[in-house]
């Protein structure tokens, strides 16, 4: 008896909690997404609406014979594998450092915060600025040094090296703070234990505090991994995916085919195949990582 | 507090301590640039080499100030940014919550979480034209509203994921003696997991409307006269023609001001809860 009661009142604690958040959360994502979809079946130019009509799966076909997609492709891979690696051993080596016993880490802290406080228009702008092959402040430096100018974004060979630094300077403090939050979180008496067994510090930190942390730790990369695919504003101010198309990942290649060239119903087919495709690697980060949702 | 034994190892910290130096002037250096630029003419901000000491100026902050609606973009961000992070985590909480507990999840939580984290993967771009479309036949263009549902669809799913998280790592035994002690089910979270997860929800709460304040896109295309945002004050002095350095940067210095003041706020909560947590624990 006492039994079932429990469970009636836990089912209402948990649908309380729960419901308010997901049904928000699902209405507000269900119109767009859907709306895509739809349209990704239809040959809509967006200058003759009245044109619209339904094609099946003509867009997704076009798509894999377009070699300029299938380029984008594979870009966006090598972009986000550079920049999520990077943006792991940066991140974690910082929060280590950070939570280690140096002095002035407070203040340090709210250092590694500020680059993603800073408008990420201003971001984009300002490393333009920076990265000018004349009036540069990047080249001003290497020429101290005797390396002469170097086109930064503006060249083909660098231009994807150069974008992935800014990308990497802008979110590696998202990295930062959820790792420091983590290894901030666990609890003192844990690292005393192993203290007590002689663990050194460097045993601490493989065998108790990077176990203990790794659901946070796969989340922050699962996210990195998603936006950083998804990732637009900052290239697109940076380089409008140039010079030629060398920095034009899926999230550009659909954004001209949208806005560019008002081929809406090809640009939605795209979005839905980056959508699928970042889901597929989200599912495998959950699966392999570690990420235990049953837990 | 600190009981830990202090062991001898001086080149160690040495090394550490010029190693996080070193990362930190990477970091700050086009900050710095930034800041600079603010307060340089036009004409030194673009001259070659780079003036590093100039004559500097207020004249770009002036200009700020009396030739834009500076104030008005920070009050349109300041209530867009401060909605989206307060509905925002209400409803994320208690979600991740009840998802980060084995005793309270319901069956097929699996799929929730999953499902929640597919909100995330829709490229920004695709949101932009159906929402646009809707937001127009439901005269919602040019509001607060329609800006915050925006940003509403980020910082959900990012909410519940992180804080779920960090919930995760509170042990189970702090709120099974609050219950045992009489607590109902509500009572044990606000008591228990509110203030130990605090570091976790400000942390959140921090990514969240630093999100919603910064953001660009979606506000570009739903906002109008009336409700304009920082990032839209600092897109404005980028003319077709050239860009005006001053303008710019000074508009983005002084949109910091309001995100390190709520990080102030925020911090202050967030060591509270540490301490709490302490007592408690």
């Amino acid at each position: 008896m006492r039994g079932g009661l429990q469970e009636r009142e836990i089912r209402r604690f948990r649908w309380a909690m729960l419901a308010p958040g997901l049904i928000v959360l699902f209405a507000i994502n269900a119109v767009p997404i859907i709306d895509t979809l739809l349209t990704s079946f239809n040959d809509f130019y967006l200058p003759r609406p009245q044109q619209e009509k339904f094609i099946g799966l003509a867009n997704y076909v076009n798509l894999f014979k377009d070699a300029r997609f299938l380029s984008a492709l594979g870009r966006t891979f090598k972009f986000v594998a550079l920049v999520v690696s990077t943006e792991i051993v940066l991140g974690l080596s910082i929060a280590i450092l950070l939570t280690s016993d140096i002095k002035a880490s407070k203040a340090l802290r709210s250092v590694f915060l500020l680059p993603i406080i800073l408008t990420p228009i201003t971001t984009a702008f300002m490393w333009r600025i920076m990265f000018s092959p004349t009036l540069g402040v990047f080249n001003y430096f290497l020429s101290l040094v005797g390396i002469e100018p170097q086109q930064w974004i503006y060249s083909v060979d660098q231009a994807l090296p150069s974008v992935a630094m800014v990308i990497t300077w802008c979110k590696t403090p998202f990295m930062i703070m959820v790792f420091y939050t983590g290894l901030l979180s666990i609890p003192d008496d844990v690292i005393d234990a192993a203290m007590i067994d002689g663990a050194s510090r460097w045993q601490q930190m493989i065998h108790i505090k990077l176990p203990l942390i790794r659901p946070v730790f796969f989340v922050a990369i699962l996210f990195q991994l998603i936006d950083t695919f998804k990732e637009f504003d900052l290239t697109f101010i940076l380089t409008r995916g140039g010079p030629g198309s060398t920095t034009e990942w899926l999230s550009v290649y659909t954004y001209l085919n949208s806005f560019g060239f008002l081929k809406m119903g090809y640009g939605s087919a795209s979005a839905i195949i980056m959508s699928v495709l970042i889901t597929i690697i989200a599912a495998l980060v959950v699966k392999f990582g570690g990420v235990n949702l049953e837990q | 507090m600190s009981s830990k034994a202090r062991r001898k190892k001086g080149y160690g910290v040495w090394v550490k301590t010029i190693l996080i130096w070193g990362f930190a002037v990477l970091y700050l250096f086009p900050l710095v640039w930034t800041f600079s630029l603010s307060l340089k003419t036009q004409v030194d901000a673009l001259s070659y080499p780079p003036k590093f000491i100039s004559i500097l100026t207020l004249s770009n902050y002036v200009k700020v100030w009396s030739e834009s609606d500076f104030l008005k973009y920070c009050l349109n961000s300041l209530i867009i940014a401060l909605s989206a992070t307060v509905i925002g985590l209400t409803l994320a909480t208690p979600a991740a919550y009840v998802l980060s507990r084995k005793r309270y999840k319901p069956k097929g939580s699996k799929y929730i979480l999953f499902g929640v984290l597919s909100t995330r993967v829709v490229p920004q771009i695709t949101f932009m034209i159906p929402f646009f479309i809707l937001f127009r036949k439901l005269r919602l263009i040019d509001t607060h509203i329609s800006v915050i549902i925006m940003h509403l669809t980020i910082i959900l799913g990012f909410g519940i994921w992180m804080m779920k998280s960090y919930f995760q790592e509170i042990p189970f035994e702090l709120e099974e003696s609050a219950l045992i002690d009489g607590c109902n089910y509500f009572t044990a979270f606000r008591r228990i997991i509110l203030p130990l997860g605090a570091p976790g929800i400000a942390t959140t709460a921090i990514f969240s409307f630093n999100y919603s304040w910064n953001e660009f896109l979606y506000s570009l295309i739903l906002t109008g006269k009336n409700t304009k945002t920082v990032p839209l004050g600092v897109y404005n002095w980028v003319g077709y023609e050239e860009i005006n350095w001053g303008g710019l940067t000074a508009t983005a210095i002084l949109a910091l001001v309001p995100i390190l003041i709520f990080y102030g706020f925020v911090q202050r909560g967030l060591v509270r809860g540490l301490t709490m947590g302490a007592v408690k624990g």
